[in-house]
């Protein structure tokens, strides 16, 4: 699904992905950890296509097409999505009505039929069992005033809503309390399928105890310098990362 | 004959003054605000709109010059109380702008003087600066000081150079009756990485005294100051004051400007950020009762990208008095990622105060931020009352309370000894005003 | 970033709507202003004696006044004897009924989306269309005269309720308000009237359409709402002009009373012509707008879009002279291409208890300059008098300029009084956010922009909510970045 080769990356001059490789198959959960600075936001914000950072060398291909020059719309319409570590907010826009411009523009590119109000209803009523998340928090404006917490469920919704078939969680356990977390990796544990693949983004163990990984990879100074299975997420909460 | 509402000049008087002016270039710089004035470009209806000036001028404005003489023993004994013997300051006093040396102690290593006593280089750097960076294309009492001052301060810090204590100026003004030499124009020039904190305190000894004071600064690359006005003249007075920073590269600039009395009080405060990534602090506190009248204008102008500028003015109206604030911010096309809040809080004790307050944002660039906020209000009920329950009586509740509105800007003071000067002042102010209750 | 600037482009380029003009057979003033030409215009209206002393008088003091220049606008002089004060579409005789309306009018009038068929759609809404300087039809007049409503054009107004008008003309806005009030009274050709009796709640939406279609000519309409004691109305009033590579000029003046414990509600959705890409043509708007809550406990609302025009000057106020008195200001004014826009409101805190609130959003793009220019006034009797107001600026590019001018006077101690302003840009974080989840940047910036504005579009009743919110994207399609 995913290949990224050789991939180096900077932002304002400043290199931060040194070469990393990784490679992605349908159905899997990758984790990436490592410590502050490593560069494992950079590597989130760059396969969804954030023009801050700069590619400098290498390849992400999606599904075999190389898509380092696609902007981030053309990305997310063919399936890449990202919980944001901080999700932005965006005044008077309310959340469903954002989410439906979303959704029917994914569903244009993949050349089905706009849902109509009564059928986007319906699928959201599915979808807002799956985070628990409110249906006022939804009449908001995007993330308004919202939660540390209600901001992260509503990623989860919002990729539920979505279906991509890449998610990448950046830091989605950061700053959530454990019924929270608890909710959170409920909802992206129900939405796995066999060919859906999502890449795990965090610093710490403690998500790795709900959301199960089949891959863990250690990025440290914009290499990745160890993989392994769920074991290895382990050994660094022991460890710490200095032994690497 | 120059007139402007009912500031009325004798012209051939004007130009007896300039012709008496000895240094050639000072002459010429003269004769260019005297065209200035001519040009009468002036926005006063706007600049001036809640200063009306035939008020503040009508009854004392005439033309008179006086000549400097010794100092007479009445005004000496007069200056005595105000003289402190703290060795971690330098003490300068002035009187209608002459330092008295022997009442002074001036920093050693640094130009410290009067613009009659130049040096040669002193003199090339005076010829390259001054009088091009003050507010006189604007301000008609700024190019009137252009023309007119009678005395000032030259003040240069060479590159690298860090005054080490702070340096407070007590400028004494005798003058009785609006007479014009009491129109101060002074200079202060800042070479690359140096660092000065400088204090002016106003003080008219003579009642009904007028005075107008400009000020010019250029501030070199990564150089820092530290700019304190403390304006606590008679009831009386009247003083227009312009203070000009022009910053460059990575210098930073903070200005307080305190003012607690004055019939009528105008300060123009302009800074121009003319390169990236300056900084500049602008603080501001008016606590004002019986018919003062306090204008402050400010300005700041973002001409390159990268800077920031934060201003905060507070100020409490308390019997007849009439507070005024005008604060400019302009965001040049070129001038991307600034970075510029303002804000200014005002709370009126009386029934008979008044405030005018205009902020205003001129913006001409996309990536930036900028806000400002203004309230205008009372002290809050409940917080008396909640005081009150916890035994504290009302007197000193309210007291509490001004105390605790002025207290941000009072700990942005860096220089513990101006610090207390204000508080003191303050504390004093906050006495009358319960007084009053 | 340079995507931003690629989509800027293409947005400047997006062309007026409504630029057409049809070929209507006019009766017309000779160009230019004098006394004979305002008794032309008088003698035309049939209007009474005192109603053309009254006209002269104003052209007297209008004379005597000097243009203002304090606006942050930039135009050439306006040379008032080159334009023309009366045009009337010519009509066989006054319409007895919307049968007798020449049907190249009604043409007219469907083309722009209004209906003055009664029948057809808009049941919810009374229509008084007005072409150039006449009043062509007012839809659901004898419905609403059922309930004692009076809604009509000026001219005859004057005619049936001439003690109405004589009482309440120029109470709010005196002729010698300002230059182009002063104008608009000599020289004022037609408008709406409104009158609402005591206690009664207007059951529809009162709308006006406002159209000019000849060419050289000046538009000086004249709009009074009366609200009688606890009664309400909501009023809506739209504006559009063909494409003309000369200036036009607007000056209109709205004038509304508001007794005890009424409320009018008054919505504008401005799109006149704002000229070409290159700033070539468009209207000149200066509009005096102006309310006054006489009564204790009234209310005067006022909401608008102001998407048009090449300059634009206007500053819908209150008075709020009765006591528990509420006035309020919404406002969108979005300038593009080299519109330019000096907008905002006055609140005069007279009566105890007061009121107010202002939420302008300006939005620029292009080598536009938006200004927000307001005043809130707290007199000393206006004891707890409450302001806020909320001033924002959207900057679309580096082109264009946004300024806020906010006069606070504040005259008591108990009253308070809040101000808050913030210029930025469209932050890159929430463009991407929305690219993230598949939305492309165009409509990405549309989105923003309307969040932005929303607070502003809510306060307008639903059907121009919806045209409002599509004028804001098509005048900014493109645009931002």
């Amino acid at each position: 699904m995913l290949s990224i080769k050789k991939l180096k990356v900077s932002i304002e001059n400043n290199l931060i992905l040194k070469g990393l490789n990784l490679e992605i198959k349908n159905g899997e959960v990758h984790a990436i950890m490592g410590p502050n600075g490593s560069g494992k936001s950079t590597l989130a914000s760059v396969i969804a296509g954030n023009d801050n950072y700069k590619i400098e060398s290498g390849s992400i291909s999606f599904f075999g097409k190389n898509i380092n020059n696609f902007s981030p719309d053309e990305r997310a319409m063919m399936g890449i999505f990202l919980a944001f570590q901080y999700p932005v907010e965006i005044p008077g826009v309310s959340t469903i009505n954002f989410i439906k411009t979303a959704l029917n523009r994914i569903r244009e590119f993949n050349k089905k039929k706009p849902l109509d109000a009564v059928g986007f209803l319906n699928t959201m009523k599915k979808k807002m069992n799956l985070v628990k998340i409110d249906r006022d928090l939804l009449s908001r404006s995007i993330n308004e005033g919202f939660s540390g917490g209600e901001k992260k469920r509503n990623e989860i919704f919002q990729m539920a809503m979505l279906e991509p078939k890449l998610s990448i969680l950046d830091e989605t356990d950061s700053g959530l309390d454990i019924d929270a977390l608890k909710i959170v990796s409920n909802g992206v544990n129900k939405l796995r399928t066999k060919d859906n693949s999502t890449i795990v983004v965090t610093h710490y163990q403690r998500l790795l105890d709900y959301i199960i990984p089949d891959y863990v990879h250690v990025l440290i100074d914009g290499k990745i310098v160890k993989s392994g299975n769920k074991d290895l997420a382990l050994e660094l909460e022991n460890k710490g990362y200095d032994w690497l | 004959m120059f007139k402007s509402d009912s500031l009325t000049l004798d012209s051939k008087k004007i130009k007896d003054f300039i012709n008496k002016e000895s240094n050639p270039f000072l002459k010429k710089s003269r004769n260019n605000f005297l065209k200035k004035l001519g040009e009468k470009k002036f926005n006063i209806k706007e600049e001036y709109k809640y200063t009306p000036l035939k008020q503040s001028l009508e009854k004392k404005f005439s033309l008179e010059f006086k000549i400097d003489k010794n100092i007479p023993s009445n005004i000496e004994k007069k200056i005595l109380p105000y003289i402190v013997n703290d060795n971690s300051v330098y003490q300068i006093i002035t009187l209608d702008g002459k330092i008295i040396k022997k009442f002074s102690n001036i920093p050693s290593k640094i130009s410290f003087k009067n613009f009659e006593e130049l040096d040669k280089k002193e003199k090339k750097i005076l010829h390259q600066y001054f009088g091009e960076n003050d507010d006189s294309d604007s301000d008609v009492f700024s190019a009137l000081n252009g023309v007119l001052w009678s005395k000032g301060l030259f003040i240069y810090i060479k590159k690298n150079q860090i005054v080490d204590n702070p340096i407070i100026i007590n400028n004494f003004y005798t003058s009785e009756r609006n007479i014009f030499s009491s129109q101060l124009r002074n200079f202060i020039f800042m070479e690359k990485n140096s660092k000065l904190s400088i204090c002016e305190l106003d003080c008219a000894l003579a009642s009904n005294n007028f005075n107008s004071n400009v000020t010019e600064i250029i501030l070199e690359e990564r150089s820092e100051l530290d700019y304190f006005k403390i304006q606590n003249d008679k009831n009386n007075s009247t003083s227009f004051n312009s203070t000009n920073i022009k910053q460059k590269r990575n210098s930073i600039s903070n200005t307080f400007t305190f003012s607690f009395s004055g019939d009528m009080i105008r300060n123009n405060l302009n800074i121009s950020l003319i390169d990236e990534s300056c900084y500049c602090n602008m603080y501001g506190i008016y606590a004002l009762n019986d018919d003062s009248h306090v204008d402050n204008h400010t300005s700041v102008d973002h001409i390159q990208k990268n800077s920031i500028s934060n201003e905060h003015y507070k100020g409490i109206m308390n019997g007849n008095s009439n507070g005024v604030f005008n604060g400019k911010i302009f965001v040049r096309k070129e001038a991307q990622k600034t970075n510029a809040f303002q804000s200014n809080n005002n709370i009126i004790l009386s029934d008979n105060a008044k405030i005018n307050t205009k902020p205003q944002l001129e913006i001409w660039a996309d990536d930036v931020k900028c806000s400002h906020g203004c309230t205008t209000g009372q002290l809050d009920e409940n917080a008396i009352f909640y005081l009150q329950s916890r035994g504290i009586n009302k007197d000193k509740a309210v007291s509490i309370l001004i105390n605790a509105f002025f207290d941000e800007i009072i700990q942005k003071i860096n220089q513990n000894i101006i610090k207390d000067k204000v508080h003191k002042i303050l504390s004093s102010k906050i006495e009358s005003y319960l007084n009053e209750h | 970033m340079s995507e931003e600037s690629k989509i800027i482009k293409e947005f400047t380029s997006k062309e007026y709507e409504h630029g057409w003009s049809v070929n209507l057979e006019a009766d017309e003033a000779p160009i230019g202003i004098n006394d004979d030409i305002i008794k032309f215009i008088s003698k035309k209206k049939e209007e009474p004696r005192w109603l053309l002393e009254w006209r002269l008088e104003a052209f007297q003091i209008f004379k005597k006044m000097e243009e203002p220049d304090w606006a942050n606008l930039n135009y050439p002089k306006i040379d008032f004897q080159k334009i023309k004060y009366y045009s009337a579409p010519k009509q066989k005789k006054s319409p007895k009924s919307l049968n007798d309306v020449d049907p190249e009018l009604i043409k007219t009038f469907n083309r722009l989306g209004i209906s003055l068929n009664e029948q057809k759609k808009l049941t919810g809404v009374a229509v008084d269309a007005v072409i150039d300087s006449v009043s062509v039809a007012t839809t659901f007049k004898d419905k609403l005269l059922e309930l004692g409503i009076i809604f009509c054009s000026f001219s005859e107004a004057v005619k049936e309720h001439p003690k109405l008008v004589k009482k309440y003309l120029g109470t709010v806005i005196p002729r010698n308000d300002n230059y182009f009030s002063a104008l608009n009274s000599a020289v004022f050709t037609d408008g709406s009237f409104c009158y609402i009796p005591k206690g009664i709640r207007c059951p529809m939406e009162l709308s006006t359409y406002f159209r000019i279609n000849a060419a050289n000519t000046g538009q000086f309409e004249r709009t009074l709402i009366i609200a009688e004691d606890s009664s309400y109305v909501s009023y809506l009033e739209g504006c559009t002009a063909p494409m003309r590579d000369e200036n036009q000029l607007h000056a209109a003046v709205v004038e509304i009373f508001a007794a005890k414990n009424a409320e009018v509600k008054y919505s504008t959705v401005q799109n006149w012509y704002p000229g070409d890409e290159n700033g070539k043509g468009g209207i000149y708007n200066f509009v005096t707008k102006r309310g006054i809550c006489f009564g204790n406990n009234s209310k005067i609302s006022w909401t608008q879009v102001e998407t048009g025009s090449a300059v634009t000057w206007k500053y819908p106020s209150c008075i709020l002279k009765g006591d528990n008195s509420v006035g309020e200001f919404y406002s969108v004014a979005v300038t593009n291409n080299y519109q330019q826009a000096d907008t905002g409101s006055k609140m005069i805190h007279i009566g105890k208890n007061s009121k107010s609130k202002i939420i302008s959003k300006g939005i620029s793009a292009g080598f536009s300059q938006n200004s927000y220019r307001g005043q809130v006034k707290i007199m000393k009797r206006a004891k707890n008098s409450r302001n806020f107001s909320q001033c924002d600026s959207l900057l679309l590019g580096n082109k264009c300029g946004a300024h806020t001018f906010p006069y606070i006077d504040v005259e008591n101690k108990s009253s308070l009084v809040e101000h808050e302003a913030t210029t930025s840009k469209i932050g890159e974080d929430q463009i991407f956010y929305c690219l993230q989840r598949g939305i492309d940047e165009e409509n990405a910036i549309a989105l923003i922009v309307n969040g932005y504005a929303k607070e502003v579009l809510k306060q307008l009743p639903m059907e121009f909510s919806v045209e409002a919110q599509k004028l804001l994207s098509l005048t900014l399609e493109g645009s931002v970045g």
